[in-house]
């Protein structure tokens, strides 16, 4: 071999070395690397070196592939946020969900199925999802079982309260130390720490995930596709280094140290033994796991169903009571239904009979949910039924009454409030059942309570003798009927709401419409309850006589319409003639100085005009928007007049015909009350 | 509420008698027709009130201006027939014309009569 020939095959040995390891001679990628602690899958040994299945693989793949590795621990939320950030190229022992798949790249094959587990002290008596409810759960922030419990527990009706912290270490250690009742780890995560500790595996598992490689979104793809060939072959493989690193860290024993004494082939043997002991039992739990996670999901199934079925329920059940009201001139009706479960026994109705007056009825079955929803049903049914009769409200519950008791093998009954209003005179004839007594709120503030005639509820005894009573509706008054739902919301301390509370907020809302009057009540119980939950269905129904009230543009024009009300009023009421001309008078005299000096003569000007009477006074109230005007800063005018100033004989018209003249300013209007005493004697 | 208003002409007055209510609305139709007589300078001007339902502070004072007018042109002033109502009205702000206010028909015939001679007698001086 000649010099030359040395020098060339010098020459093709470099060519095939560089040839067959070309990878070193270019720059290496480094890949970092997120770690948390998680053993046996991950964690730092006490030389601080990363340790676990999945380091085992990926520096199997990484010394083939001639990866370099640069790990960066933090708590599994902050590695979540460097992954998204992009500051980690791959994340370890990451949970696949679809949720997280649209934020980040995910390798496809598996390395190992954890799911959720539950670990409490043995005496935290913690053996079921349910016994969770009101319980402190220690969680990890993040974790995909803790997403996984928050998003089922509404489902499941499971509220634990949860205490959140970084590691699982932790988490596991405020239930092994009775600080929290219940740990929240995974389950292999738990099967490591558990080892002489007091926490014991609760029977609570849930949501089986796949543990996989996660890398930033849009990056990192060939990484990943390099992972899961690897994978591929490694799970193939019963001795790779995949197999051997389950099999020992799920042994929890790194290394086995053989004794001299000791036959290697046995230790192999028995080593291989647990080893298959280990697998086994995995799979038994999978299947655990699998079976649970089946039943569970077809528990929630049936419970969706019956919930889906019971909001159409509720749905039926709120259309069976009047949304819309019938037209009643003058007259403002307004119900609300609101039960404390899906459905409930409470109801409300109302319609106009053929002459034209209005049937009403408010009842309250004794018992909640679906059964007391279908009794409620029925027993509307059959009292509206029962009204078109036109019979007195006595004889409609009465028939009701002997209806329910023959087919009542529940023993259960129905308490109601039932009146027929006869819309032209405000008079209102009922019947009492067993009910609250509804509160009539008259138009200057006064409650009364209806507590005449009490009889038995629906559906107790036969022989029940049900009167019937009566009150008249004058206009601004108001009938709030309503069910103990009302006057039995408790607030978070477990108080009442009570009756003195319920007369005081409807005292509170006279001059309102029903729908307001309703609408303001019902609010204020709302607020008492203060996020308690509602104990009892509640319902209300209000009828209100509307107010008797003028609207008059500033033009005198409208004198006219002014005299034809008064006119009326006074036939309405019976008034005196002489009464009537007086109170036509001051009005007059009042709204002719409101457009003339008020509004200065613009007709584009409005006048509000309320009217109060009662047997003992009739008070008006006179409102406009015009500058200030305080009649009792007028002077007397010379008498007899002069002419000049009009406004002056007009104010002590008003003065010398009423008994009082109160003025006020309210905000931009002016307000006039004008009281007329009847002489009358005092009774109602 | 309507106000009609007719006019009857006399020996030596006219006698106007609205009827219905006189008020803020309806003051200027008895104004206007106070004015058209006035203007021909009646001897008398005679109120007949006994129709009138109604009367407000608007009412007053057209009928305390025809009161002026007349006084202003020497003519006589009378009011007859008033209605209790219209009575109140009138004595709270003490506008009435008296003593030329009369209950009947027949007191007023004799202060007419009375006012008659005297121009009569005036003449004849």
């Amino acid at each position: 071999m000649t010099a030359v020939h040395r020098a060339l095959a010098a020459f093709v040995a470099l060519v095939g070395v560089l040839l067959a390891a070309p990878a070193p001679l270019y720059a290496a990628p480094t890949l970092r690397v997120g770690t948390y602690p998680n053993p046996p899958l991950i964690f730092r040994d006490e030389q601080g070196r990363p340790q676990g299945i999945y380091v085992d693989v990926l520096e199997h793949v990484a010394r083939q592939e001639q990866w370099k590795l640069e790990y960066v621990e933090g708590a599994w939320e902050e590695c979540l946020e460097r992954l998204g950030r992009g500051e980690i190229d791959l994340l370890l022992a990451i949970g696949y969900s679809s949720e997280r798949s649209r934020q980040f790249e995910f390798s496809h094959e598996l390395l190992i199925e954890n799911w959720g587990q539950v670990y409490a002290l043995p005496n935290a008596n913690i053996r079921t999802l349910l016994d969770l409810t009101g319980r402190r759960l220690a969680v990890v922030r993040g974790d995909i079982y803790y997403a996984a419990l928050q998003s089922t527990h509404e489902t499941l009706k499971v509220f634990p309260t949860f205490v959140e912290v970084s590691h699982y270490a932790d988490a596991f250690r405020l239930a092994a130390q009775g600080q929290a009742d219940a740990a929240l780890v995974p389950r292999i995560f738990g099967a490591w720490a558990a080892r002489g500790s007091k926490a014991e595996k609760t029977s609570i598992m849930f949501s089986p995930v796949e543990l996989r490689f996660a890398a930033p979104k849009g990056r990192g793809k060939e990484v990943l596709d390099t992972l899961d060939r690897h994978l591929v072959a490694l799970k193939a493989d019963k001795g790779s280094v995949y197999h051997r690193s389950l099999r020992a860290w799920l042994e929890g024993v790194r290394t086995l140290n053989f004794p001299t004494w000791l036959n290697p082939f046995w230790v192999a043997g028995v080593v291989l033994g647990a080893g298959g002991l280990a697998v086994g039992l995995n799979f038994l739990l999978g299947w655990l796991v699998r079976r649970r996670t089946r039943a569970l999901r077809a528990q929630m199934a049936a419970r969706a169903k019956i919930e889906s079925e019971l909001r159409i329920a509720r749905e039926i059940q709120l259309s069976f009571v009047p949304r819309t009201y019938p037209p009643l001139p003058g007259w403002e009706i307004h119900g609300d239904l609101r039960p404390a479960r899906e459905v409930g026994g409470d109801f409300y109705d109302c319609f106009l009979l053929e002459d034209g007056r209005l049937y009403f009825a408010l009842g309250d079955v004794s018992d909640k949910g679906v059964p007391a929803a279908l009794f409620m049903a029925v027993t509307k049914t059959l009292l509206g039924a029962s009204a078109v009769t036109g019979d007195s409200p006595a004889a409609i519950v009465d028939r009701v009454n002997r209806r329910t008791v023959l087919a009542n093998e529940q023993c259960m009954f129905i308490t109601a409030f039932c009146g027929i209003l006869d819309p032209d005179t405000g008079h209102v004839v009922y019947t009492n059942a067993g009910h609250n007594p509804p509160l009539a709120l008259r138009s200057d503030g006064e409650v009364e309570v209806l507590e005449h005639g009490r009889a038995p509820a629906l559906g107790i005894a036969d022989d029940a003798q049900y009167g019937f009573y009566d009150i008249i509706l004058r206009p601004g008054d108001a009938l709030f009927m309503y069910t103990d739902g009302v006057t039995e919301a408790t607030d978070r301390a477990g108080a009442f709401f009570t009756d003195e509370r319920l007369r005081a907020a409807v005292a509170g809302y006279s001059g309102r419409s029903a729908g307001q009057l309703a609408g303001s009540v019902l609010g204020e119980v709302t607020a008492f309850a203060g996020g308690a939950p509602q104990a009892d269905d509640i319902a209300v129904l209000v009828i209100r006589r509307a107010a008797d009230r003028l609207h008059l543009r500033s033009s005198l024009a409208e004198i006219d319409r002014l005299a034809e009300k008064v006119a009326r009023l006074g036939r309405e009421h019976a008034l005196p003639e002489e009464l009537a001309l007086d109170l036509r008078l001051a009005l007059e005299e009042a709204v002719t100085n409101i457009i003339r000096h008020g509004y200065g003569g613009r007709e584009d000007g409005e006048i509000r005009i309320g009217f109060h009477v009662t047997p003992e006074a009739i008070t008006v109230t006179v409102e406009d928007d015009a500058p200030p005007f305080d009649p009792h800063e007028r002077p007397d005018p010379p008498l007899p007049p002069e002419g000049g100033d009009a406004s002056g004989v007009g104010v002590y018209l008003i003065k010398r015909v009423m008994d009082e003249v109160d003025y006020r300013r309210n905000g931009s209007c002016n307000v006039l009350t004008l009281t007329k005493r009847t002489g009358r004697a005092t009774c109602r | 509420m309507p106000l009609t208003i007719t006019s009857e002409p006399g020996e030596g007055f006219v006698t106007i008698r609205p009827a219905g209510s006189l008020d803020s609305n309806t003051y200027t139709d008895l104004q206007d027709h106070v004015a058209a007589i006035t203007k021909n300078k009646p001897g008398v001007l005679v109120l007949d009130l006994k129709d009138l339902s109604y009367i407000s502070s608007a009412g007053v004072r057209v009928v305390i201006a025809a009161q002026k007018t007349m006084k202003a042109a020497g003519g006589g002033f009378a009011i007859v027939n008033l209605q209790p109502q219209i009575r109140k009205v009138f004595e709270i702000i003490m506008a009435l014309p008296s003593p030329n206010v009369f209950e009947s028909v027949a007191d007023l015939d004799r202060y007419l009569a009375g006012i008659q001679r005297k121009m009569l007698g005036k003449d004849e001086a």
